[in-house]
């Protein structure tokens, strides 16, 4: 009779293998590669999803089969969630928002409030907090969906490839995802940062997505969209990702270019790879930044008042990645000279920037507040309420040392011949 | 007559650890204890000591009654029927742990695993593994903990090691700035209140390998459950922050969800849930067991198994009361206003009482424990 029992047991164990109730097949899942928000006047939200149809992916799009690789619906809701699910309206499929690579929010939704509804993000059981934080730049922000992507096929791809070459190659654009940004509101006397992505008329002759957008490309809600009279057919856009967005609690309150970026993340650490260009008329030297430690520090000015003072120390290891014709890199006077230009370019890219966040944000993205509270809690508590403001005020100390420890391959410039 | 089960030493330390890391896996109560900000790591070596001393009267009587089973150290101390009282007392608090862990489990599983899974069906599939381990006892109970712990401490490390290079040292600053004495102090005895596995050597002790010394597993056991929160808390301070952790449900389970590593390593977080399953279901097994164990013992049933059964059924369907079932409600049974006051009283007030009632009773109650040492051991 146990045995019995026991079999009977093993047996219905196979029923199990059929799934929970929360089971979600592939084949009936919409996946979500990114996603666009707006808020527009009235307050009503728009939502635009980017998604993946499998059975087009890595198959040419001229093939002729009439598949796209991804497929953009769009909704409006009073709430963020609501907006989400009207997209789905005319879906045959599930919506999952588990892969979600980036979120693109209008730059007129940024301005008001975007923090309010990370809340949905962070509740909801299928979507969380890795999408990237991206604020579009730019009147027309559907264009997105319709830009030429280089080798990616889709937007959240290309975002996210991005990311994982360019954030350590070139160090001018930052890619924030919503922990760190809400990492960041959080955090005491430091404001948060989010990325930029604009679009731009595309020159290049030819991508991978050429014809991505296209009358060919199959996106029949975008075309329904209503977006072919707004002339722009004939241009083709693709995505610029540089600089970075500058928050004031939960508003946008403006942008920092490519270099005031570099400086940006030169102070915040997360700089990777740089390359620097000393220019001194037709002359120019290249230089690398292999290594980058800045400490900042904030205190009060005076005893007793509100100003406060704000101290960067930054080291650097540097090398030469191109010499210019009159450069010997051999002799160590040249060197240092080249390191004192190289010192004055950073402490003028670096104090560009804190001066804007200073005038334009008046808001403490760097982290300076941090600094202090961390290094001076007592004086922080002075400082805490109207930190924003005594950042604004505060004076600047930049001190700069680089050195320059490599110079390549070769030692003096090639062009010199004997 | 079934002969007694015996424990290892390792074993009962392991049944601790995995009982006492449950919760911490789960959620985070020490986030929300005073002081509440980046000093919360000291707070938890503050805990230690409150645990320490709120210990102490159990492991003493545990010490001085080795060898005895909890119904006799009640009943030696207190008399038959304040004995019989004081069982039933125990017997209820780990009812009511019970059906809390139960509780916290299934609307867990409800909100980040399995939402759309009806409550009957995990209640179902919580009960029979616990009401089946349960059953067979002490024995079964203590090789299951030597299985599934190592594999949680595990999962720990990885996690730990893994998220080493996004660890932010400076989330921890300003050092004890933010928070008074008063504060890291109430946070540690809030903390250190939930603590309540030392009942779990006071109950499997009578289990334990005779030469085994109960201090150092219990100390062992402190320090291997210190370290194992310490590992989970310190990611989650410095990659989360203490703010933003303190909003989230789990965040552990949302720091898993950012572990990543070498290009390949991504969304590990099934991991999580595969070493939290399990560990949970240990606590509910322990618990079901410990209070099968101690009712048995009020009633003089012979056997814990008949209570087994029912005590997972009552839990089950105690669960399915609506005003139970709701996220509030478990947000305020893990709250500092009422766990920590639920624990300390079984914990602490009880055993002193009955650690008060030995020295007025010592004389009587040793030539008891002599007596029985000689009925054990002839040649003592």
């Amino acid at each position: 009779m146990p045995k019995r029992l026991f079999m009977l047991f093993c047996i219905a164990l196979v029923l199990q293998l059929t799934g929970c109730w929360s089971r979600r097949e592939p084949k009936t899942l919409a996946l979500i590669s990114s996603a666009l928000y707006d808020l527009n006047e009235e307050g009503i939200y728009s939502t635009t999803i980017e998604i993946i149809n499998p059975e087009a992916q890595g198959s040419p799009q001229d093939s002729g089969d009439g598949k796209s690789p991804t497929l953009t619906v769009s909704g409006e809701g009073k709430s963020l969630p609501e907006a989400l699910r009207k997209t789905a309206e005319s879906l045959e499929r599930n919506l999952f928002a588990g892969q979600t690579l980036a979120r693109f929010y209008t730059e007129r939704y940024a301005k008001k409030d975007i923090v309010k509804d990370q809340d949905y993000f962070l509740r909801d059981f299928l979507t969380d907090e890795k999408p990237l934080v991206i604020i579009l730049r730019g009147d027309d922000p559907q264009l997105l969906y319709t830009a030429t992507l280089g080798l990616s096929n889709t937007v959240g791809n290309y975002i996210d490839n991005l990311h994982r070459t360019q954030d350590n190659f070139i160090s001018t654009a930052v890619f924030i995802d919503t922990l760190m940004f809400l990492k960041d509101y959080h955090r005491e006397g430091k404001q948060p940062v989010a990325g930029v992505a604009q679009l731009i008329e595309d020159d290049t002759q030819s991508s991978g997505n050429e014809s991505k957008g296209g009358e060919d490309s199959g996106k029949a809600t975008m075309e329904s969209t209503g977006r072919e009279g707004s002339g722009k057919e004939d241009k083709k856009y693709k995505v610029k990702y540089e600089g970075l967005a500058a928050f004031k609690d939960e508003r946008l309150v403006g942008y920092l270019d490519a270099v005031e970026t570099r400086a940006y993340k030169i102070l915040t650490n997360t700089i990777g790879n740089s390359v620097v260009s000393l220019t001194d008329g037709d002359h120019v030297t290249a230089l690398h930044i292999d290594k980058s430690k800045a400490s900042l520090s904030a205190c009060a000015a005076d005893k007793g008042k509100k100003k406060a003072k704000l101290d960067v120390k930054i080291k650097m290891d540097i090398s030469v990645m191109q010499a210019d014709e009159n450069l010997d890199v051999t002799d160590f006077e040249n060197l240092k000279a080249l390191e004192d230009r190289f010192n004055k370019q950073i402490r003028d890219e670096v104090l560009r920037a804190i001066k804007k966040a200073q005038t334009e944000f008046k808001s403490d993205i760097f982290g300076f507040g941090n600094a202090m509270h961390a290094d001076r809690p007592g004086e922080w508590k002075k400082f805490r309420a109207n930190w924003d403001e005594s950042f604004s005020d505060a004076d600047i100390n930049i001190r700069i040392q680089s050195s320059i420890n490599r110079s390549g391959l070769i030692k003096k410039t090639i062009k010199n011949r004997a | 007559m079934t002969k007694k089960p015996l424990l290892s030493s390792s074993q009962l330390v392991l049944m601790s650890v995995g009982s006492a890391i449950a919760f911490p896996y789960t959620f985070m109560p020490i986030l929300n204890a005073p002081p509440a900000n980046q000093d919360t790591w000291i707070v938890l070596f503050v805990s230690i000591i409150y645990i320490l001393l709120i210990s102490t009267p159990l492991l003493i009587l545990i010490n001085v009654f080795r060898g005895f089973n909890v119904n006799e150290v009640l009943e030696t101390i207190a008399g038959r029927i304040l004995g019989k009282a004081a069982a039933v007392i125990f017997s209820l608090f780990f009812l009511f742990c019970f059906v809390a862990c139960l509780l916290m489990a299934v609307i867990y599983i409800n909100l980040f695993i399995l939402p759309d899974t009806p409550l009957w069906a995990l209640l179902l599939y919580c009960a029979i593994p616990i009401s089946y381990a349960s059953l067979k006892g002490a024995g079964t109970i203590g090789r299951l903990a030597f299985f599934i712990v190592p594999f949680v401490i595990l999962t720990v490390l990885f996690f730990f090691l893994l998220g080493v290079k996004d660890i932010d040292l400076g989330m921890l600053r300003p050092v004890l700035a933010d928070s008074t004495f008063l504060e890291v102090n109430i946070g540690g005895f809030y903390t250190g209140a939930r603590y309540s596995e030392i009942l779990i050597f006071f109950v499997f002790s009578y289990f334990l390998q005779k030469k085994a010394r109960v201090n150092k597993l219990f100390l062992t056991a402190i320090g291997v459950f210190a370290l194992s929160f310490f590992f989970i808390l310190l990611p989650i301070l410095t990659h989360l922050g203490a703010e933003l952790a303190r909003h989230a449900w789990n965040p552990y389970f949302i720091y898993t969800r950012h572990v990543e590593g070498y290009d390949f390593i991504e969304r590990v977080q099934a991991i999580n849930t595969l070493a939290w399953f399990p560990v949970i279901l240990l606590k509910l097994i322990i618990y079901n067991y410990m209070a099968s164990y101690m009712l048995s013992n009020a009633a003089n049933a012979k056997s814990h198994r008949g209570c087994v059964i029912p005590i997972s059924v009552f839990g089950s369907l105690a669960c399915l009361i609506p005003l139970l079932n709701k996220s509030s409600t478990v947000e305020l049974l893990r709250s500092d206003q009422v766990f920590p006051f639920v624990v300390i009283p079984v914990t602490f007030v009880l055993p002193l009482l009955l650690l008060i009632a030995y020295f007025f009773r010592r004389k009587k109650i040793n030539k008891i424990i002599e007596k029985r040492k000689h009925i054990a051991d002839p040649d003592v």
